[in-house]
């Protein structure tokens, strides 16, 4: 399938080999421009999958540590950023595989001021279902959902981080989708 | 490639049911005729629509997830150290040894002559003044004897 992607990517894949390459010399500049350019996505894609703050940063963690020693080494052959977030996947992936179990203590309620108190309470009340419908999907399915509709990669982007074809993630999103609606939404 | 136009309600449904109900987050290019079909759905995609636009709606509403700010500096930690390190770290061990080769030399210099004048003090028979002053009074009685007069 040769459909276009969409184009949400905020990294800059220049950008990103000239820090490389100054990074794996231990320039602190380069970095530190690198932790500050993936360091949220990474994070957040890890707390998203992992559904837990505290696992999500030991994840985040490993990741960098695997990117500090992968840097002396890099070949620019694939995007530092689909690295790193196949990296996240990869591990989340792990982590399940240790632990059936999944938490969902994961992040604040959001706080919309422009809704009032009902509306404020619905919109809580849909989050809560739509995480704990998120955390109850299969693992790939997952990932893939996270991956296009919450950190907003694209298509071409998701499937080379899950390294499964465009229609493969097509097909897993659809599912994705169609569960969530089923649990968030027609349950109630 | 599927061209702008080619979309069949079938694949719009198709998309809509993968990418959601907004077409700007689609990975396609629309041609005119497709967003007009999209503006005047058709019911089975006019129903998958409104679904996808609910949920949408809901997933937008998730909370945000942001790092702790103390992540950063832990991950920066770990970061490799400087190449520059390496030459640093052998003049830091040079610049050890050099010090304390210096401190040895001066403690070797100051037990020398300190052991030197300890051990001229606990030596009295080996004083050279003290054999001057025998020197002087063998010469002085070598004197007194006449052996050497003052002219």
């Amino acid at each position: 399938m040769a459909e276009a992607a969409n184009t949400m990517t905020v990294d800059n894949a220049e950008d990103d080999l000239a820090d490389i390459r100054a990074g794996a010399a231990g320039n602190r500049l380069a970095q530190s421009a690198l932790v500050t350019r993936h360091l949220p996505r990474v994070y957040a894609l890890a707390a998203r999958l992992v559904g837990n703050p505290a696992t999500a940063e030991d994840i985040t963690q490993e990741v960098f540590l695997r990117a500090w020693k992968q840097l002396p080494h890099w070949e620019p052959k694939a995007r530092f950023s689909t690295w790193l977030y196949r990296v996240t996947v990869n591990l989340c992936r792990d982590h399940f595989r240790k632990k059936r179990e999944v938490t969902m203590d994961l992040l604040p309620e959001r706080e919309e001021p422009s809704l009032g108190p009902e509306e404020r309470l619905s919109q809580s009340q849909t989050s809560r279902r739509l995480l704990t419908a998120i955390h109850e999907l299969p693992e790939r399915q997952r990932a893939a959902l996270v991956l296009c509709a919450l950190e907003g990669h694209s298509n071409i982007e998701a499937a080379e981080i899950m390294e499964v074809s465009v229609e493969a993630l097509e097909s897993l999103l659809s599912r994705a989708r169609r569960k969530l609606r089923a649990h968030a939404f027609e349950r109630s | 490639m599927t061209r702008p136009d080619d979309f069949s309600e079938e694949r719009l449904i198709e998309l809509v049911a993968a990418f959601g109900a907004d077409p700007r987050a689609w990975p396609v290019k629309l041609g005119d005729a497709t967003i007009a079909r999209l503006s005047s759905p058709p019911p089975a995609l006019a129903k998958a629509l409104a679904e996808a636009a609910e949920l949408d709606t809901g997933l937008a509403g998730l909370p945000r997830v942001e790092p702790p700010t103390r992540l950063f500096a832990d991950i920066l930690d770990a970061a490799p150290q400087a190449n520059v390190d390496k030459p640093m770290a052998w003049r830091r061990i040079v610049a050890g040894w050099g010090a304390r080769l210096a401190a040895g030399a001066a403690a070797l210099a100051m037990g020398l002559s300190l052991g030197l004048g300890t051990a001229a003090a606990s030596a009295p028979a080996s004083d050279p003044f003290a054999d001057l002053e025998s020197v002087i009074a063998d010469y002085e009685a070598f004197g007194r004897a006449g052996g050497m007069e003052d002219r």
